[in-house]
């Protein structure tokens, strides 16, 4: 209620709080009404009109309060995350199931168990989590350290989404330097990411490096000259930092992988359109990696090039419907922060894809939401957890 | 003029207004009825939705600023894409008034 005017006027912003069903925006709506009265009110005793006639005044020009409620409360509906919740569930079951022949195990079902629990979670939950920024910089931190102690590339992605939220607080409340602080303290992380990583270190690095710039080139957009000089700084940094690590190691990529990418690329040429390949079993069993690396290949070999593509539409559908939802986004701090997760697991998608038509001479890394491994899965549905939550709040209150 | 006339194309207006100046939304009402010579006179209240679904749909955002008269106001801006989708909407609004005139315009003759 306020003070300092007329009953009538708390009774019209009261019939609009009525109106509007999302508390956490009821305040912020009813003082800018009320402030417009204040305006308009003030406006009339300058011109000399009692200060109680003139708050009737003001009321008067501000017409049916319900109606304004009802058309304010259509503005700030939540979404409902129902339909990409149905689509990432359906393409995940499907995949999944295609490939309960390679590997099934009880750690299957209960990543996909897991998946689904921590996606619904965090769409319904999420923004009371990402709102506190201490437990942001905390988790950020958790999740670098255990990243380096358990060579674990996915809770680096994990550390890389949860600094790109702290960037977008950055961005909220720019200081002289400290973007540019941020930048150095990412490259640091980075270089010293190249060393307990081993052979992840190329795609993981790639991951981090991409979604970082993604971020920058998506915050500031009104200022162009920051925004060109923060790209540039990115890419020295990039330069600098990452060059001499991929001349030396390289070789060493090359060497290990170009032999099993050269001949899944070359018996590819081979298999069916529909059904199973003949050398299937012989090819599958002389592979050196595991076979969930190779879960694409083995529905090419196993089903052949066409169900292999319907399955692949799919899981290329749950891409399209997280983009569509980001596109919808008008809150540019959720853009930013959305895009950095979705990039994350976008690249994943590529590289595997890549990897699994020999078309990598490096290592690549889990598919999300189907590898094995409880940390890759855990960090990817967090990644389309955060991006449908941010969906679904997006009208109704800033989660950055 | 006709309601209906007039809350088709408030948005247009209310775009254009924003567009040449940061505004809040009691300075866009005043202004609005004063350069339209009062034509344009909308209940007050129903500005705010109408800037709410410019801002939700990104044509507009906002932001505190201090007001002229001392006290904090939620001024509006026009955005990249609120800028595209103004001349949109004026390329379309000319087509039409246009149309309208010829069509007049022969009518009458």
């Amino acid at each position: 209620m306020k003070e300092n005017t007329i009953p009538e006027v708390n009774a019209y912003l009261e019939t609009v709080r009525e109106e509007i069903k999302e508390k956490s925006i009821q305040e912020s709506i009813l003082l800018e009404l009320y402030q417009h009265m204040e305006d308009s009110a003030s406006l009339q005793v300058e011109n000399g009109v009692p200060v109680n006639d003139a708050w009737h005044y003001a009321l008067s020009t501000m017409g049916d309060a319900r109606e304004t409620g009802r058309q304010l409360n259509l503005v700030h509906q939540k979404r409902s995350p129902l339909l990409p919740l149905a689509i990432t569930g359906i393409s995940v079951f499907i995949a999944l199931v295609t490939g309960f022949s390679i590997n099934y195990q009880k750690r299957t079902v209960i990543g996909l168990i897991t998946a689904c629990v921590i996606i619904i979670l965090l769409t319904y939950f999420g923004h009371n989590i990402l709102k506190r920024k201490r437990l942001i910089c905390i988790i950020s931190a958790v999740m670098f350290s255990l990243s380096i102690i358990l060579r674990s590339h996915t809770l680096l992605f994990a550390f890389c989404m949860f600094w790109t939220l702290i960037l977008a607080y950055i961005e909220i409340k720019p200081q002289k330097y400290t973007s540019y602080i941020s930048i150095i303290v990412y490259a640091i992380v980075i270089w010293l990411c190249r060393y307990p990583y081993g052979t992840y270190t190329l795609t993981s690095a790639l991951i981090l490096s991409i979604s970082f710039s993604c971020s920058i080139i998506h915050s500031k957009q009104n200022n162009l000259k920051s925004k060109c000089i923060k790209l540039l700084s990115v890419i020295t940094i990039f330069i600098f930092v990452y060059l001499p690590c991929i001349c030396i190691r390289l070789e060493t990529y090359i060497s290990s992988f170009s032999n099993e990418s050269m001949l899944i690329f070359s018996t590819l040429k081979n298999v069916h359109f529909i059904g199973k390949a003949f050398f299937f079993d012989n090819f599958i069993n002389g592979l050196s990696g595991h076979y969930v690396n190779y879960r694409i290949l083995y529905w090419v070999l196993s089903y052949g090039i066409f169900p292999t593509s319907l399955i692949l539409f799919m899981i290329c559908g749950m891409y399209i419907v997280l983009f569509c939802c980001i596109k919808r986004l008008s809150n540019h701090n959720h853009q930013v922060l959305a895009i950095s997760c979705f990039s994350c697991l976008l690249i994943q998608f590529i590289l595997y894809l890549l990897g699994n038509f020999g078309l990598l001479f490096l290592c690549f890394p889990a598919l999300p939401l189907l590898s094995e491994g409880i940390s890759s899965i855990i960090i990817n549905a967090s990644f389309i957890g955060i991006i449908l939550n941010l969906y679904r709040h997006d009208r109704i209150l800033s989660i950055v | 003029m006709s309601k209906k006339t007039i809350t088709s194309n408030t948005s247009m207006l209310i775009l254009q207004l924003i567009s040449e100046k940061e505004q809040y939304g009691y300075q866009i009402i005043k202004e609005l009825a004063s350069r339209s010579c009062h034509v344009f006179v909308l209940k007050e209240g129903t500005l705010y939705p109408i800037l709410h679904a410019l801002e939700e749909e990104g044509s507009i955002e906002a932001f505190e600023q201090v007001a002229e008269n001392g006290k904090f106001r939620k001024y509006y801006r026009i955005t990249k894409k609120g800028e595209k989708q103004l001349k949109c909407k004026k390329e379309e609004w000319n087509t039409y008034h246009k149309a309208i005139n010829q069509v007049i315009n022969n009518m009458e003759v």
